[in-house]
């Protein structure tokens, strides 16, 4: 599967796509994350944080629809880079900072 | 032609009156042949090449210690994007996790309604804390 997106346009985690937008994930839906993981620590029975889960879920793939619509063609190539060398962040350094410089961190 | 007829010495008496014929130094002798040690003892001194392998092994040392500087921020990297993304992975596995449990909760109910006093789904263990099925079959479809 080389593709990002799926038929109606919007991107499929997958892992490649998810490393790829690791870090923008990471500085964004940081909040989502964190109290997810707090309601795990408290209780890691499944049924008890679907909530927050669905929250994170929310959050991350509106992240990833979002910078599929700012900046198809880099995330696209680095998709395809992280695809190609299996999410070694290493050997995809081009392909990064042109995705970081149209779509940037803050 | 025998060997008295080509050193013959005129008057000669018998065959042990000929002239020599030898292999021999030439004339005046050969020339002196050194056969003497001569290890000189210019070049560094110990001290000197001490300091230079040392100098060599500390700068050595120093760049293993940048290398793994630079290693260690890319893994970094690494698990910072594998932190950034447990979460959302964690969050699917339960919804699927929870779908597939409901519809094993549903079977075991079928499976035991006519026995007396079961507790659909509850819990083998008596410590409170949620623990992961363990029938052996994590992900039947994948396994």
């Amino acid at each position: 599967m080389s593709s990002a997106v799926d038929a109606t346009g919007n991107p499929i985690p997958t892992s490649a796509v998810l490393t790829a937008s690791a870090k923008h994930i990471g500085m964004r839906c940081m909040p989502e994350n964190v109290a997810f993981l707090k309601c795990k620590k408290n209780d890691p029975n499944p049924e008890k944080c679907l909530e927050k889960g669905r929250d994170v879920t929310r959050c991350v793939l509106g992240l990833l629809k979002d910078l599929h619509q700012k900046c198809q063609k880099e995330m696209d190539d680095y998709v395809g880079c992280m695809y190609y060398y299996t999410n070694e962040f290493d050997l995809c350094r081009k392909e990064q900072e042109a995705f970081e410089k149209v779509c940037p961190l803050k | 032609m025998t060997e008295a007829m080509i050193r013959k010495k005129p008057g000669m008496a018998s065959v042990k009156d000929m002239p020599l014929l030898q292999d021999g130094p030439p004339p005046g002798g050969f020339a002196p042949v050194r056969y003497a040690r001569r290890i000189s003892n210019t070049g560094p001194s110990a001290m000197a090449i001490f300091l230079t392998v040392s100098g060599a092994f500390a700068w050595g040392m120093y760049q293993v210690g940048q290398g793994n500087k630079i290693r260690r921020a890319l893994k970094e990297e690494k698990y910072a994007a594998r932190r950034a993304i447990l979460p959302i992975l964690q969050a699917e596995e339960d919804e699927r996790f929870v779908s597939e449990w409901k519809k094993y909760l549903e079977y075991e109910a079928d499976v035991m309604k006519d026995v007396p006093g079961w507790k659909v789904g509850e819990n083998v263990y008596n410590s409170g804390r949620w623990m992961p099925p363990s029938t052996g079959e994590l992900r039947p479809d994948v396994w």
